[in-house]
């Protein structure tokens, strides 16, 4: 997939999923602890147990560390099942600095195709090196790999 | 060199002075940094002056460009594992 970031901002990842609409929302919802890769994605990392999705607006979604806290993600904003699920994004920093995240669940015959999209990303601005700090601790070491090779190459 | 730009803007004379590297080493070293993206270069009068690319979009684009790769290549596991028979609700 070819990134065109001069057209627009806006991430924009889609997934065929071979399961009906209902139990693709189910799934990405209800089932959210059971798929989500915390030990790789989230505040906490090693250290989480699992996340968790409210559905209903305003319903939370979060991850549960180990030692029970429980470490806010964004807030539901649309909840329409089977179709769309909306969500505020600011994981391990304030609301103030929260995105969104829109999922659309579409019925293509006995499958469903899953549309995400991630706005408001780049307000995080002159942030975002700190952002991606928050997101992933590995950061620093990417770039400086990323540097590494591009000396060497 | 990235830790001294993440200090704030600097020219190559500023950024050599100090190095244990020639001017048009930190020169080099600096077109390459731009090149993969690390940094940004504007001119003022007849100096050029680099940074750190400011905002880091473009790599934080690609973060999450592949945060939600892998997220969502997880959830098609699930989701066509996922045995609805044993569903409780």
């Amino acid at each position: 997939m070819t990134e065109q970031a001069t057209e627009t901002q806006a991430i924009r990842k889609s997934v065929v999923v071979d399961a009906p609409q209902e139990k693709a929302f189910r799934v990405f919802t209800e089932k959210l602890g059971a798929w989500w890769p915390v030990a790789t994605h989230s505040v906490r990392r090693e250290r989480a147990e699992t996340a968790v999705l409210e559905g209903r607006v305003g319903g939370r979604l979060y991850e549960r560390a180990l030692d029970g806290e429980e470490i806010l993600w964004g807030e539901v904003t649309v909840w329409d099942p089977p179709h769309r699920l909306s969500y505020t994004w600011h994981p391990g920093r304030g609301p103030e600095t929260g995105q969104a995240v829109e999922i659309r669940f579409l019925a293509e015959g006995d499958r469903t195709r899953v549309e995400l999209e991630h706005h408001g990303w780049e307000r995080l601005g002159d942030d975002a090196a700190e952002a991606i700090r928050s997101y992933d601790a590995g950061w620093d070491l990417v770039l400086v790999e990323r540097y590494a090779a591009a000396v060497a190459g | 060199m990235l830790e001294r730009l993440r200090e704030g803007p600097r020219a190559v004379g500023e950024l050599a002075r100090g190095l244990p590297v020639s001017r048009p080493a930190v020169s080099q070293h600096l077109r390459v940094l731009k090149e993969a993206g690390l940094v940004t270069e504007r001119r003022a009068g007849t100096r050029r002056v680099y940074s750190v690319n400011g905002d880091g979009l473009a790599e934080l684009r690609d973060y999450l460009e592949s945060f939600w790769q892998v997220t969502l290549a997880a959830y098609k596991a699930a989701v066509e594992t996922e045995d609805e028979g044993g569903e409780d609700d």
